[in-house]
């Protein structure tokens, strides 16, 4: 694969219904707290990038808008 | 494999995109040829049921986004017709062969028909398509009483969606409780309190007899005598793998295309095609994680990770490819309740509660088949319990409850 850019995490509240599947592929950007809510690192190191895009590419209600950044 | 010049992906939805943008991920060079026979691009279906009738969900929405990219050429709107393996090409509408160094098949599956339902009437309906949610969404607008026949989920999500509109709905299946078949009968029987709990109503067990066609709508006639007077319904009994363009093919298709656990394609003789590999709803396979059993997964994930590793699996060839072994998941919303499955429920012999109580609404089920070092964990679902229900992700496939002397250990070959 090819090298992997700096992307930027937005997830959007209001399609988010909290399945959770984004902590599954990506348990280090994303946390479904015991509070009932989403908490998620907006700008994530390069070598998450990969369990990201799957992340966002595998939610329910695809609710995770991915873009890239600058290094 | 990697020599190929062109991989033609046939079938242009979700598993077909994800496996189109694998073999560009890993940097396969040659050219990429995507064939659909809607006129869209792949979109997303599951709102289909749910948001885009609601109106939570708009269609600018549905289009599906990748993050490489695919540079492929696209051939919407068109039909295949056939496969020729021997030669290597496909066969489109209107004679054109269009010649192939792999082939991806991820043709997905049709709604079932029930013979005799009046199919020809603008407010009875199936769901598969954008097209057939636009004409359930015209129906919808105009019914006071939608009948639902098939209590699997479609049929469930489209009677809360009805509910939702102000829209009365009736559910019919044969079976004694809804989602029967992914669920089993108990958790299927608190799924129908909680539709009884939003107005739906439900006539279980009993088979649609005959359909007359009346002035504002139709009537079903019910095995048990009753009659249900609507004016729109909604048939979703099921569905059927879309493989009669591989017929003749030489294709192993009973249930779909067979393949090995690399997600290769086998022909009637039980050898792998090394050219041909198949994702998604289509496609039956072996998962290693549970047994040997080959099995279709009508997952919308499902879809996405086996055309990624089918993908994979046709640039490394059947002796390098890995095997295909993913933790099945799915979810599906109700009424406000969201349920989420993990793992292959419908193998287990017995239920036991993990977490919560049924009574709450709130629970995660565990089913168990047994196993000599104790019951197998196989699956589970959630009723509104996404954060429970993720910690049991790594205990599917391994003893319910590993003891110090016994850790669990996964029963499949690594």
């Amino acid at each position: 694969m090819t090298d992997r850019p700096l992307i930027t995490v937005s997830v959007d509240k209001s399609h988010c219904q909290l399945y959770g599947i984004c902590q599954s592929e990506a348990p280090t950007v994303f946390d479904l707290g015991a509070d009932g809510r989403l908490r998620y690192q907006s700008r994530p190191a390069a070598a998450d990038t990969d369990q990201v895009r799957q992340a966002a590419r595998c939610c329910p209600t695809q609710a995770i808008t991915l873009s890239e950044r600058r290094r | 494999m990697s020599t190929g010049h062109r991989i033609v992906v046939a079938g242009a939805g979700l598993a077909g995109l994800s496996a189109a943008e694998r073999l560009r991920e890993h940097g396969y060079p040659g050219e990429v040829v995507i064939v659909g026979d809607e006129p869209h691009r792949p979109y997303n279906r599951t709102p289909l049921s749910k948001g885009l009738l609601t109106g939570d969900i708009s269609r600018r929405d549905l289009p599906l986004r990748t993050y490489t990219d695919l540079d492929a050429t696209w051939r919407l709107g068109t039909p295949i017709l056939g496969l020729d393996l021997d030669h290597g090409h496909l066969l489109l509408a209107g004679g054109e062969h269009l010649g192939f160094d792999g082939l991806i098949i991820a043709t997905g599956v049709d709604a079932r028909l029930l013979p005799d339902a009046p199919m020809h009437l603008p407010h009875v309906r199936m769901l598969r398509t954008l097209a057939d949610a636009d004409a359930i969404d015209r129906a919808l607008a105009k019914a006071s009483h939608v009948a639902i026949v098939g209590g699997g989920f479609i049929g469930c999500e489209i009677a809360a969606t009805a509910r939702a509109r102000g829209v009365h709905a009736t559910i019919v299946d044969l079976t004694p409780t809804l989602l029967a078949r992914s669920l089993g009968p108990a958790l299927g029987a608190i799924v129908g309190d909680i539709h009884r709990d939003a107005g739906v109503r439900l006539h279980l067990g009993v088979g649609v007899h005959g359909w007359t066609e009346t002035s504002s709508g139709v009537q079903l006639a019910l095995d048990d005598g009753e009659t249900i007077t609507a004016d729109a319904a909604v048939v979703g009994i099921g569905t059927h793998p879309r493989t009669d363009w591989l017929r003749g093919s030489g294709l192993d298709l009973t249930d779909g295309v067979l393949c090995t656990t690399t997600c290769h394609a086998q022909d009637s003789d039980g050898n792998a095609v090394e050219s041909v590999v198949a994702a998604g709803d289509v496609a039956r396979w072996p998962n290693l994680r549970f047994d040997s059993s080959p099995r279709r997964v009508e997952h919308w994930i499902n879809a996405i990770e086996m055309g990624q590793a089918a993908a994979e699996a046709l640039l490394a060839g059947p002796q390098a490819a890995r095997q295909f072994t993913p933790m099945p998941r799915f979810w599906s919303h109700q009424h406000g309740v969201r349920i989420q499955s993990l793992g292959m429920p419908a193998l287990g012999t017995e239920m036991t509660i993990l977490d919560g109580t049924p009574e709450s609404r709130r629970f995660v089920a565990g089913f168990t088949r047994p196993a000599p070092e104790g019951p197998i964990l196989v699956g589970a679902v959630a009723l509104d319990s996404p954060r429970a229900l993720l910690r049991h992700h790594d205990h599917i496939g391994r003893p319910l409850k590993p003891t110090p002397d016994r850790p669990g250990t996964p029963p499949w070959p690594k």
